[in-house]
């Protein structure tokens, strides 16, 4: 059989190009790491990795891609990705720099965002930040809670401590009295009793500040569950593959599957057809490439 | 058999309903240098587009641009009424988890759960959309905005104050195309394996899933058994429930309906679905651009599939033979660990040998 070329076209594949500098955390594989320190590949502009088309040729010829970035035990199928590795690539349109809302592994992830606290006449930094009192309300429990706000009503004279304070006002005006007044001590005491140190600590005069985080961790019960959202800015190409087929089976591997395939980030791509291989059918193309690979731990 | 269900579609509307971040101002002021005076500022609010080179002058490339739809902003008008938002507090409730994954707007959507420490649940979505570009001709254009807010005073002449005036991009009637197709191999089945790391159910929770799905596709849902890709060289086994050809033509309908009543509403702008064609795949070479085959939807009656024309792109393997090539799996890359190990250590040993000789000649 004469060289053929299989022409498979993609439309809004994104590439992540530049991970956000923050120190927010994402789950690769069954762990946690920093968003910046997250595995990837480096592609130049103008072209795209041959294991990435090896994955999308895979698909398109019904197999099961292999994972790149994580370690698997499966196995590529080498005259697919020998098919790719030949491939020529043109990309017609980019965008560049287009934003996209990232939903990150929502359970495990949390902000790591400091707050500052005026607790014992100085500034101090707590991790994770916010409290709110439907946050407090459910860290403290009901009973507790109603005793937080009948010590601040009662030391305040406020009318209705939940509209008058916020809930980090709260902190700061009761642990402003902490040192002499008898209900604050009383409140601490009930915090520690009921195993909610982290309140108690707030509270405290001489309380291990240090120590205090409000996390949305599972394990912490001032979780939230809070939403989380970051943008990230993408490329968007949109382009086409010719790939080189040299016999009537490799072919006929591509008419069993399904004729479409998702292609990196959001991508769509399908079989546009076949033709014969040309220097003219590729002219302006560009071969593909071996990106770097970042952040991916060694597997020897 | 049809194998994948492609489709085009025309979106129409007035105003910008999908914008993108200010840094956009930096690409639109290096390709469209006549807009920059717009652009000096970081008040400005661009929409999302696309970009195309038509030609060249003096040697630098000649640039059209597009508005664009992301795919991400169509898939959430499509599924918005089921998920408007991601709601953590389901990871927190198993029970409330699995209510939402055995449901058909989880397949079609697919999701992704993730915890520390623990295999993710991860379902990939059947449906396949690009984003919906600009083809009418209208051009956009930037006009000055104010917002309300607080506004900040100057504490000192050096300081720069808040200002509520912006540039914003504007656009009076446009129209858009997208295409995109339903993967009916994806779609059709529910992985319960970690083999090819697409776990979308733990199968200790097979049971009550079969249950919660039933109910929303009110036929009975298969037994977990392993399956493998009838075209797959490679024949590895996965465990697994199939969906039967008429649910996934029940599933199909859904997708859509749903995209037959798209439409995105915004406080300046919408954009909502003018035309829907569709064409069902039964030849992957029978593609997009071939124009056969196409028909026009305008209410999903129109989309008639029998069920006995559904491409099953899966076989069921014999569990014993499926345990039995696991366990020489497991079997063949723990002897290749410990040989990984062996080869570390007296390589190791190698090297402390090494310098301890170099140690006795000094």
């Amino acid at each position: 059989m004469a060289r053929k070329a299989l022409i498979v076209r993609f439309k809004n594949a994104q590439i992540f190009f530049d991970p956000r500098r923050s120190s927010d955390k994402m789950i690769s594989g069954k762990n946690k790491v920093p968003r910046n320190k997250a595995p990837r590949i480096n592609v130049s502009e103008g072209s795209l990795d041959r294991r990435h088309v090896s994955n999308l040729l895979h698909v398109l010829a019904g197999e099961r891609p292999v994972p790149t970035l994580r370690e698997s035990c499966m196995k590529r199928d080498e005259a697919i990705f020998d098919m790719a590795s030949k491939a020529m690539v043109r990309v017609n349109e980019t965008t560049t720099r287009e934003t996209k809302t990232v939903r990150k592994a929502v359970k495990d992830s949390w902000n790591t965002v400091t707050l500052f606290y005026h607790l014992n006449g100085k500034d101090i930094k707590v991790k994770g930040g916010l409290i709110y009192h439907a946050r407090l309300r459910r860290y403290l429990g009901e009973s507790l809670y109603n005793l937080f706000l009948q010590t601040l009503q009662d030391i305040s004279g406020c009318k209705d401590p939940q509209l008058d304070f916020s809930a980090q006002e709260a902190i700061e005006y009761l642990n402003s009295h902490s040192q002499y007044d008898k209900r604050v001590i009383k409140l601490i005491t009930e915090c520690k009793k009921q195993g909610r140190a982290t309140i108690a600590n707030f509270l405290e005069p001489d309380g291990n500040v240090a120590s205090i985080t409000i996390h949305q961790g599972s394990g912490c019960k001032l979780n939230t569950l809070v939403v989380n959202a970051g943008i990230e800015k993408i490329r968007s190409l949109t382009g086409t593959i010719y790939v080189p087929i040299e016999s009537d089976e490799a072919l006929q591997r591509f008419r069993k599957a399904g004729g479409v395939a998702t292609f990196l980030e959001g991508g769509f791509a399908y079989i546009a057809g076949t033709a014969e291989w040309s220097e003219d059918l590729v002219d302006g193309c560009q071969p593909v490439v071996e990106g770097e690979m970042v952040h991916v731990p060694d597997r020897a | 058999m049809i194998r994948t269900v492609l489709f085009r579609g025309g979106l129409k509307g007035k105003g910008i309903v999908n914008y993108d971040s200010r840094d956009q101002k930096w690409v639109l002021r290096e390709r469209f240098p006549e807009q920059r005076d717009y652009l000096r500022h970081d008040n400005v609010k661009i929409a999302k587009h696309t970009f195309y080179v038509v030609g060249k002058k003096n040697d630098n490339p000649v640039w059209e641009k597009r508005l664009y739809i992301s795919a991400d902003c169509l898939r959430q008008a499509i599924f918005g009424d089921d998920f408007p938002f991601q709601n953590t507090m389901i990871m927190q409730h198993p029970d409330l988890l699995l209510k939402v994954i055995a449901t058909v707007p989880a397949l079609a959507r697919g999701y992704f759960y993730a915890e520390e420490g623990r295999t993710a649940l991860k379902r990939k979505s059947p449906l396949m959309i690009t984003g919906a570009e600009q083809v009418s001709g209208g051009v956009s254009h930037f006009e000055i905005n104010t917002m309300s807010g607080q506004k900040r005073q100057k504490e000192d002449v050096d300081e720069a104050s808040d200002i509520s005036m912006h540039y914003e991009e504007k656009i009076g009637d446009v129209e858009y195309t997208f295409e995109g197709a339903i993967d009916i191999r994806e779609l059709q089945f529910i992985s319960m394996s970690e083999t090819y790391d697409r776990r979308a159910v733990h199968p200790d929770q097979c049971e009550k899933y079969r249950q919660y799905l039933k109910a929303h596709l009110s036929t009975e849902v298969g037994d977990m058994k392993y399956y493998q890709m009838k075209s797959a060289v490679i024949k590895t086994p996965e465990d697994g429930i199939l969906l039967t050809k008429e649910q996934v033509v029940k599933i199909i309908q859904e997708i859509v309906r749903r995209i037959l009543s798209l439409r995105i509403q915004r406080s300046k702008g919408y954009a909502q679905i003018s035309s829907l064609e569709v064409k069902l795949m039964t030849d992957p070479f029978d593609n997009m651009e071939d124009e056969g085959g196409w028909f026009t939807i305008r209410k999903p009656q129109d989309l008639q599939i029998r069920p006995e024309d559904i491409e099953v792109f899966y076989e069921p393997v014999d569990e014993k033979e499926a345990i039995a090539l696991y366990e020489t799996i497991k079997k063949n890359q723990s002897d290749q660990g410990k040989k990984k190990k062996e080869a570390k250590e007296a390589r190791k040993r190698g090297a402390k040998s090494g310098t301890e000789s170099s140690d006795s000649k000094v």
